[in-house]
């Protein structure tokens, strides 16, 4: 079930209404079953993985707990590393892996006749697999109790509003908030409608709106050159924060109808003045994990420089691997890897620098030159993450100023045929270019009031008249102007 | 129930109560006449609905009255009078082009028409303008699903644009005056001929793409005993020259020849008495009505005078007799 449907629409005030209508020894059953629905709206037989990956973590998390020997305790971890991280691979690596020998094995002329599996990607497989990991993790590191409640471990599980897509809870935020009493409040609903309001804007005002461009460009990249590459990739880099954060925003303002808090997952993430800032305001719940449960495991930074390097570059390769069976996405992770190691080894001079120039706090001459740059290297990363295949990747980088300079010469005489002519291949009206340039300047100015986290508090504030007038504002805007009639699932169900 | 809970319902009932109130609205105007509510007639909405989106307009008409002859394309092919064609061809004709139209908009509007009735005649206006890859336009997909979903008519942009202004004329008396240019005829001959044919001849890419598609209608016209034309509107010399200066006089050429390979072609673009004479046209690329009698002629009736042939007349011919 996608969150941008008319089905969720129904679905989401039958479940409030049943849930705070219902006995509260009832509710996490009937979350339970309404997760379940959910997740088989889309393919009813996958749900097998769900309840296969459930129990064997539940078990797992008993028997370690029943327990204070560490052999023993690491036996059951690893039964519950083989059993999910077995599940990933078998749906949504074998296939790549398989390729990849197939293509060394033709090189060197080796016959190899196994066409691999004939299986389709389970939605949120990667998400719900590592949300049920760190609850084994944390067991086996003593920081949670084993879940004894199968209902309620389930339910941790397949919880339907970070099902499929994250964020990725931790068991010691999400389990205890199942034996809590909601009750239902009129703030955190009106304050959950909010969250959903605005997700629904990001996602089918920005993202899919400009997901037709990107498409059209990534999808055929050599009838294209340096600028509409230039145009798509940072394009892309809104559609993808939009179509993400406004999935993350729906999953938290559901949850938060309900009584549940879950985590933030996007903490305006464009605003990063470098990479490693990036890092803490994108995707926070795979971030988190990824650091807690593989980079601090490999030893962090608390090894020889050399070591802690290679620390990094293997958590973002395989963070990159993480979103997606395909090379573009390791390439992806290791060019963010890449810049992470570089600001640590530039971290000095670059101080220096800017202490000698005396910027290092100016707003103006230093921040927003540094946003500006992250905004980019985040850019070039992201034509690897898009595009279809390593070899468009890396046309689209050779090619990326390719005509540039005359299309902007073009625009500061006033040469709109030219202008028109390039953008119109993309499949862009000027009322299309117009609406989503627009868009996307009103949701980058609700990100700068939005920055000391205080805006809902202010919204409150505000006369019943002018807070309703913009509630109304942003759903006319996401209804008219949202597109509706070519709706995009959402991206990161891929992963 | 809770009394939290009551509150909260009725404070989302009073802040629905706009929404409602728009729905009913839009429902009393229906600009579109697709929900069959409409309180408003026909000569308003001509000036507002129709001009706003040709393709929503039209498509809820046919919905309702499917005829077996249907004419495709951009504004030029708009000037046909499908009345006209009907008297000629003998069978009831549909004009379903769209001003700024594109292939990829007359190739779903077939595909929408042989979901609605049995065709036995499908006309196709080309231009270079139409017959391009670069041209993206798609207002067909989102008019059917308009027709297909209420609610997405009732939030369709142009839907809201067209009420409010059929609104606004109710209660005012306005009349609008959508497409029709502020310029004087010579400012907009150079206009049409520097900015708008400039942007899409250099825009323009070989329709390789709709080609192929194109192929699978002709494919479905042969299977089911539809005829299928292609019509070469002229355009006026200076265009053809602009044309031939970007380079596109070969690419043209052999668009015909493709062309002829799936159907008739009926070519009207070339150096002749008509695409000489300005006073033929309105702009460069938009004819008047002695060019539409003599269109209306060539196609269903049997004066080949203007017509160079492409093809052998037969469908998937190909050769040229020109």
């Amino acid at each position: 079930m996608l969150f941008n449907s008319l089905r969720y629409v129904i679905f989401l005030p039958i479940v409030v209404t049943l849930y705070f209508s219902l006995p509260r020894r009832w509710r996490n059953l009937m979350l339970l079953i309404a997760s379940y629905y959910f997740y088989m709206c889309w393919k009813p037989e996958y749900i097998v993985l769900i309840v296969a990956s459930t129990v064997v973590d539940y078990v797992a998390g008993l028997k370690m707990g029943a327990t204070d020997d560490r052999r023993l305790r690491r036996r059951y971890l690893i039964m519950s590393l083989v059993m999910n991280l077995g599940l990933l691979f078998t749906f949504k690596y074998f296939n790549f892996f398989n390729a990849s020998l197939r293509s060394i094995l033709d090189h060197f002329h080796i016959p190899y006749g196994f066409e691999g599996l004939h299986v389709l990607l389970p939605v949120g497989i990667s998400f719900y697999t590592f949300q049920t990991l760190s609850y084994t993790i944390e067991v086996f590191r003593g920081h949670q109790k084993p879940e004894r409640n199968f209902l309620t471990f389930a339910l941790y599980v397949s919880f339907f509003p970070q099902l499929v897509a994250g964020p990725i809870e931790r068991s010691v935020n999400l389990l205890p908030q199942f034996y809590r009493e909601h009750r239902f409040q009129i703030d955190r609903a009106v304050s959950g409608l909010r969250l959903i309001m605005w997700g629904m804007f990001k996602k089918v005002v920005i993202a899919d709106r400009v997901a037709v461009v990107v498409n059209t460009v990534y999808n055929d990249p050599y009838s294209y050159h340096g600028v509409a590459y230039l145009f798509a990739t940072v394009l892309f880099a809104f559609q993808i924060y939009c179509d993400f954060s406004g999935y993350s925003d729906i999953a938290i303002g559901s949850a938060r109808i309900l009584g549940f808090d879950l985590m933030l997952n996007f903490d305006r993430p464009y605003y990063a003045k470098s990479i490693a800032e990036f890092w803490k305001r994108w995707h926070i719940s795979l971030s988190t994990w990824f650091r807690d449960y593989l980079y601090i495991s490999l030893g962090g930074n608390r090894v020889v420089r050399w070591r802690w390097y290679m620390n990094l570059f293997l958590t973002f390769v395989i963070s990159g691997l993480w979103h997606g069976a395909n090379w573009t996405f390791v390439i992806w992770g290791a060019l963010n890897g890449f810049y992470l190691i570089a600001e640590i080894v530039f971290a000095r001079p670059q101080k220096w620098l800017l202490n000698r120039l005396g910027i290092e706090h100016h707003q103006w001459r230093y921040k927003i030159p540094a946003v500006v740059w992250t905004f980019s290297l985040t850019c070039l990363a992201w034509i690897f993450f898009r595009a279809n295949t390593v070899h468009d990747a890396f046309h689209i980088v050779a090619h990326l100023g390719d005509g540039v300079p005359s299309f902007f010469k073009s625009l500061l005489h006033g040469d709109l045929a030219v202008v028109s002519g390039v953008l119109k291949p993309l499949g862009l009206s000027r009322m299309d270019l117009f609406v989503v340039l627009a868009m996307i300047a009103v949701m980058e100015a609700v990100h700068f009031l939005q920055r000391d986290h205080r805006l809902g508090a202010r919204l409150n504030g505000w006369p019943r008249p002018v807070r309703w007038a913009a509630y109304y504002a942003v759903l006319a805007f996401t209804l008219f102007f949202g597109a509706f009639n070519h709706s995009q699932q959402f991206i990161y169900f891929q992963f | 129930m809770p009394d939290d809970v009551r509150l909260f319902l009725r404070k989302l009932l009073i802040f629905s109560l706009p929404v409602w109130l728009y729905v009913a609205v839009v429902a009393a105007v229906d600009p579109y006449d697709a929900l069959g509510t409409g309180l408003v007639g026909d000569e308003i909405k001509l000036q507002t609905a129709y001009k706003l989106n040709y393709a929503l307009w039209k498509l809820a008409r046919y919905r309702r009255d499917p005829r077996p002859l249907i004419l495709l394309g951009d504004s030029r092919m708009m000037e046909l009078p499908a009345d006209s064609v009907t008297a000629r061809a003998g069978m009831p004709c549909a004009n379903l082009a769209y001003g700024g139209g594109s292939l990829r908009e007359a190739i779903d509007t077939f595909w929408y028409a042989t979901g609605r009735t049995r065709l036995r005649e499908v006309c196709f206006g080309v231009g270079t303008t139409v017959f391009n890859d670069s041209e993206r336009k798609d207002r067909v997909s989102e008019a059917r699903a308009c027709l297909r979903n209420p609610l997405l008519y009732l939030i369709n942009i142009n839907v809201v644009r067209s009420t409010a202004m059929i609104l606004t004329a109710l209660v005012t008396g306005q009349e609008y005056h959508i497409g029709v240019p502020t310029m004087t005829p010579e400012q907009f001959w150079q206009h049409q001929l520097g900015r708008t044919a400039r942007a899409a001849y250099t825009a323009y890419r070989y329709p390789r793409k709709y080609l192929d598609e194109l192929s699978v209608v002709a494919d479905y016209c042969r299977r089911n005993d539809i005829r299928l034309t292609f019509v070469v509107f002229p355009r006026h010399r200076d265009l053809r020259r602009l044309a031939a200066e970007m380079g596109l006089a070969e690419q043209e050429k052999r668009l015909r020849e493709d062309l002829a390979a799936l159907g008739e072609v009926f070519d009207l673009d070339y150096d002749n008495a008509i695409t000489r004479d300005r006073s033929r046209f309105r702009d460069p690329f938009h004819f008047k009505e002695s060019v539409v009698t003599i269109v209306l002629d060539s196609v269903w009736g049997d004066d080949r005078r203007w017509v160079r042939v492409v093809g052998d007349g037969r469908p998937g011919g190909g050769t040229n007799h020109g």
